[in-house]
């Protein structure tokens, strides 16, 4: 299958300029029509409840058609809209709505008369009966202490926001049977039942939530229906009176849907990670059968892919100040993933696949996340095509190990066929449309386990917070000792974020069900079980995130080093300068930078980081969540690592107070001075294969290095070897420091500038400085 | 009980992983120290000396450095990569050189060499027979030149190029390019008449002078060269065009 590439249509080039221009706005539509609703549905089933919010948000909320559009749909009035969700949480929306234009981070428009509809009318209703407020009312003080906004264990995006994490099923539901489809399902399902038991009780509100739901998204289509025909738009208005209500037929009907069904999710929730998956193994039948019967060119299908990565980005996931340091650039992790395997263990590389790549390139939005699959097999003309993207400087696409995420998923628990079908969730996680998992559930701060063995228990920045007692640093005989104290803060980390993972799940499964989203994804209707209580087909346990195993692991190498091997510092003096923050001990940290580091293939520092790593893992899977599913481990990134390391002083690798971690299983920025074949060669050495949530790996290249096809094809097997040797993923930063820098200087003129942060990609005049810094830093190979 | 063979040791300053100009595929290229010649225009005057000295350049023996090599072993095999040898002169440690190669081979590297060619013909020829890709640098076709510019004549120099051209299929040459030292035209259309008609010859690469190298001269106690140029753009196409109306291949 060869590529076909256009150039982009002026009408793109329109939109993408638009949508550059567009200041990410919050309507506050959504949440009146919502709360307006709960008002008047008070006493009902919760789950009915909810759907019939959504429904009136879908019949009476903003419909906004732009100029020249081909795929219709916006969530607020403006181009580039956002929406609160009082449900889950609104104080945090209270305290900082007056600085969201003047944050750093992901800054939001707001103006003075949503402001005050929000204070007086719809924050009062919500007051007390928010998730935020049970969960905090709920959650267990000693847990609190160290998992509200400490950054030790971080999971505000679970408590102050809605789940997400899904990927629809578009070729076993919503293509196959359309909304109406599903509605009737629902309303068969429903007649079949009598309320004589609890069960079937609780299992009639869930499919009644169900045809509710339906009416919404079929209603919300219909009137986009209505106004492209009064605006003249035929074609548009024929295919939203079509879909997503009925299966759609035609490429661009196919388009319409998912960009409906998408609007429908983020309407029901304001959530990340609503994954496309594998567009271009549902894409492409609709694609073949117009080119056969002469209903769409290959540019045509270009230029609807291109609309539909464009209006992906248009919409804001409105987040607090503080899940913006986590997660930062306007980032709504919406992944898709090309490439792989088929269903029958095929190449199942088609030309939709290269589409989707030249789609990338020409609007340069920074969504969806584009994730590529390789497997030995896949065609080396694929290979450069993703080389040619990669060369491109944006961060995209993210390369997978195709074999590997099927792996992770095998031992899982699903099927080999459902395995090879695996897609990404979000950032790096192997994920699967039947699959109801808390893909990104808890942040853990390496680090700040270090932190708590070497400083008494205690946090350095700030002594009231810490972990389990422990004795002075300087009483440790032995190196064994200091890697004990370690990971037993660890575990009492690892511990209270499975408390908060539970009490949280406990709570969703309560009073935040998902009558929409249950839709699309299969088991619960066939259950009549909604995703928050278990009704997808797999059920996953919640993935617990760890920061800093290049930091940890470059730390406890230069403790065995200089205190128990050479002996030249004892673990007083070295606790002393993490104190003063190496001021006064210039000499004890020259020689701690001369201790080996991770990343450099060297095993003294690397057999550390698969010790951290491992026991992170064993410890982590000996807890089960509320569906008696087994929890998982990942290190990845998202830009946790920048809020994490601001917690956290001095570290022994040499890291100054306050200062970044380390992304995912990367080796510490500035640290891997070898060469990228070293560099892989060390992360290698990790287990990827039992890290179920995924393994986050950066690369930053110059763009001298991608200039010629050569060089380029010589990427392609950097890549592939890397595969070989066990990893998962590897994302590439192509973007020169002199680019950044002027970037930095002049932000108007490099507005599309994209670049990868971890697990995605964004517009780098987006991020704050500090994540600037951060990329900036991150090393740059020239190859030799 | 068979003995135990001893590994032979040399001595070397880097090994360079991810190196992507010095041969086919991603590469390590082994820095060995020691040279003969004393290039005016030399980049690299630390590796001049045939001991390790002010911390710079290590012993290895032949096992030690394979099982370094090693490390990259996959890297090589998916691009179509291997090992290269360079220096200073790595045929100025021919013992250790030609262990080295011999265990590469059988290991599965490709192996390739930049090399200045001064050596003795019987150290050199089996050497050449263990590389799968060889770039040899040609510095002045006038030995009287040669010598001024590099210390040495070129007549050995020379007859070790014109018995690897017959012999092997894959010889690049290589022309450090210096502004009024080597890059006129008669030197450069001595040079094709001595090439032309080779069948090994894969090309003719020039490389314009740089001074990036400059800095250590003082560092290590050495004479600071004169300041050198490299060629004007124009006159290094000229140069190039020369080359292809011998009918040889300008890389």
């Amino acid at each position: 299958m060869s590529a076909i590439t256009c150039p982009m249509t002026a009408r793109i080039k329109k939109f993408k300029q638009l949508y550059i221009e567009a200041k990410p706005t919050v309507s506050v539509e959504r949440a009146r029509l919502f709360t307006k609703s709960h008002k008047e549905s008070e006493g009902e089933p919760t789950i009915i409840r909810r759907a019939k919010a959504f429904r009136e948000v879908c019949r009476k909320g903003p419909i906004g058609i732009f100029e020249n559009e081909l795929v219709v749909g916006t969530i607020g009035e403006h181009l580039k809209s956002g929406v609160i969700c009082p449900e889950y949480s609104w104080t945090w929306v209270d305290r900082e709505m007056d600085e969201f234009a003047k944050r750093s981070q992901d800054p939001y428009d707001i103006d003075e008369a949503s402001k005050k509809l929000l204070r007086e009318e719809i924050f009062p209703y919500w007051k007390g009966q928010s998730l935020e407020e049970t969960f905090l009312a709920r959650l267990n003080p000693e847990t609190a202490k160290i998992l509200v906004d400490t950054g030790i264990i971080d999971n505000d995006s679970k408590w102050r926001n809605a789940i997400g994490e899904i990927t629809a099923d578009y070729q076993d539901l919503i293509f196959k049977k359309g909304f109406t489809g599903l509605k009737k399902e629902a309303e068969a399902k429903l007649a079949a039942l009598s309320p004589t038991t609890p069960e079937a009780q609780e299992q009639m509100d869930f499919y009644q939530a169900e045809i509710v739901a339906c009416q919404g998204i079929i209603g919300l289509a219909e009137r986009y229906a209505d106004k492209a025909e009064k605006l003249g738009l035929k074609d548009v208005a024929k295919v939203c009176r079509k879909v997503p209500a009925n299966p759609p037929e035609t490429f661009h009907e196919a388009i319409q849907t998912v960009w409906f069904t998408q609007m429908g999710s983020i309407l029901s929730e304001n959530s990340l990670a609503l994954n496309l998956g594998r567009f271009d193994q549902y894409m492409y039948p609709y694609f073949q059968a117009d080119l056969v019967k002469k209903r769409i060119t290959p540019e045509k299908a270009q230029e609807l892919i291109d609309a539909l990565w464009i209006k992906l980005s248009e919409w804001v996931w409105v987040i607090s100040a503080n899940t913006a340091k986590f997660f930062a650039g306007y980032n709504a992790f919406q992944n898709l993933t090309v490439g792989g395997r088929t269903r029958d263990g095929r190449d199942a590389v088609n030309a939709v696949s290269y589409m989707c790549l030249t789609a990338s390139s020409h609007v340069r939005t920074h969504q969806p996340g584009l994730s590529v699959r390789i497997h030995p097999d896949t065609p080396d003309e694929f290979m450069d095509a993703v080389c040619d993207l990669i060369s491109e400087g944006g961060g995209f696409p993210a390369v997978h190990s195709d074999r590997l995420g099927s792996e992770m998923l095998l031992a899982a628990g699903l099927t080999p066929e459902d395995a090879r079908d695996w897609s990404n969730c979000g950032c790096v996680v192997p994920h699967f449309r039947k699959i109801g998992e808390w893909t990104s559930a808890v942040s853990v701060n390496l680090a700040s386990a270090l932190e708590f063995a070497l400083n008494e228990g205690k946090s350095r920045l700030n002594p009231e917070i810490g972990g389990l007692p422990e004795k002075p640093a300087a009483q440790f005989k032995s190196f064994g000792e200091v890697k004990q104290a370690f990971f037993k803060q660890l575990s009492y980390l690892l511990k209270h974020a499975v408390i908060g993972s539970i009490t949280a799940q406990r709570i969703h499964a309560e009073s935040v069900p998902r009558p929409y989203l249950s839709l699309l994804v299969e088991g619960c209707m066939e259950k009549g079980k909604d995703l928050s209580r278990g009704g997808a087909k797999y059920n996953l346990g919640p993935v617990l995130t760890g920061i800093g195993v290049a930091d940890s692991a470059n730390s406890l190498a230069v403790l065995r080093k200089l205190v128990f091997e050479d002996k030249k510092y004892g673990m007083k003096q070295i606790c002393n300068a993490l104190e003063k923050n190496w001021e006064g001990f210039e000499e004890l940290r020259r020689d701690v930078l001369a201790v080996p580091k991770y990343g450099n293939d060297d095993d003294y520092a690397d057999r550390l980081a698969v010790e951290i790593s491992d026991f992170y893992h064993k410890e982590t899977v000996t807890y089960t969540d509320l569906f008696g599913s087994k929890f998982n481990s990942a290190f990845m990134g998202i830009s946790n690592y920048i809020p994490a390391g601001s917690i956290v002083g001095a570290t022994p690798d040499g890291r100054r107070s306050g200062t970044p971690l380390t992304e995912g299983v990367s080796p510490h920025a500035g640290t891997d001075l070898t060469s990228p074949t070293a560099a892989m060669r060390s992360v290698a050495k990790i287990n990827h294969d039992i890290h179920t949530g995924g393994t986050l790996m950066n690369i930053k290249l110059t763009p001298e290095l991608m200039k010629d096809k050569k060089n380029r094809r010589k990427l392609g097997a950097l890549i592939r070897a890397y595969f070989a040797l066990g990893a998962f993923h590897v994302q590439f930063n192509v973007v020169s420091t002199e680019t950044l820098r002027k970037a930095q200087k002049n932000p108007e003129e490099y507005r599309d500038l994209l670049v990868r942060v971890a697990g995605y990609s964004t517009q780098f005049v987006n991020l704050s400085r500090e994540v600037q810094e951060g990329i900036i830093e991150r090393t740059a190979y020239e190859g030799f | 009980m068979a003995a135990k063979k001893v590994s032979p040791a040399g001595t070397i300053f880097q090994i360079q992983r991810w190196s992507l100009h010095d041969g086919e595929g991603i590469r390590s290229t082994v820095f060995m120290k020691g040279c003969p010649l004393r290039c005016q225009w030399c980049a690299n005057p630390e590796s001049w000396t045939a001991r390790p000295e002010a911390g710079f350049g290590f012993r290895l023996t032949v096992d030690e450095l394979v099982a370094k090599l090693r490390r990259d072993a996959v890297f090589y095999r998916e691009s179509g990569g291997g090992v290269t040898f360079s220096g200073g002169e790595p045929l100025a440690q021919p013992v250790f050189l030609r262990a080295a190669l011999e265990a590469c081979g059988e290991a599965g590297f490709h192996r390739a060499i930049e090399t200045g060619a001064y050596a003795p013909r019987e150290k050199a020829a089996p050497i050449f027979d263990l590389l799968e890709e060889i770039f040899v640098d040609i510095k002045h076709m006038s030995s009287t030149q040669h010598k001024a510019l590099t210390g040495k004549p070129n007549a050995g120099i020379l007859r070790n190029i014109g018995h690897l051209l017959e012999r092997h299929d894959n010889v690049t040459i290589r022309v450090p390019l210096v502004t009024g030292l080597n890059d006129d035209e008669a030197n450069i259309k001595a040079m094709c008449s001595f090439l032309h008609g080779a069948r090994g010859l894969r090309g003719v690469e020039f490389m314009s002078y740089h001074n990036l190298g400059v800095g250590k001269y003082a560092r290590l106690g050495l004479p600071v060269p004169p300041p050198h140029a490299a060629p004007a753009p124009g006159h290094l196409e000229k140069l190039k065009d020369l080359v292809r109306f011998f009918g040889l291949t300008a890389l």
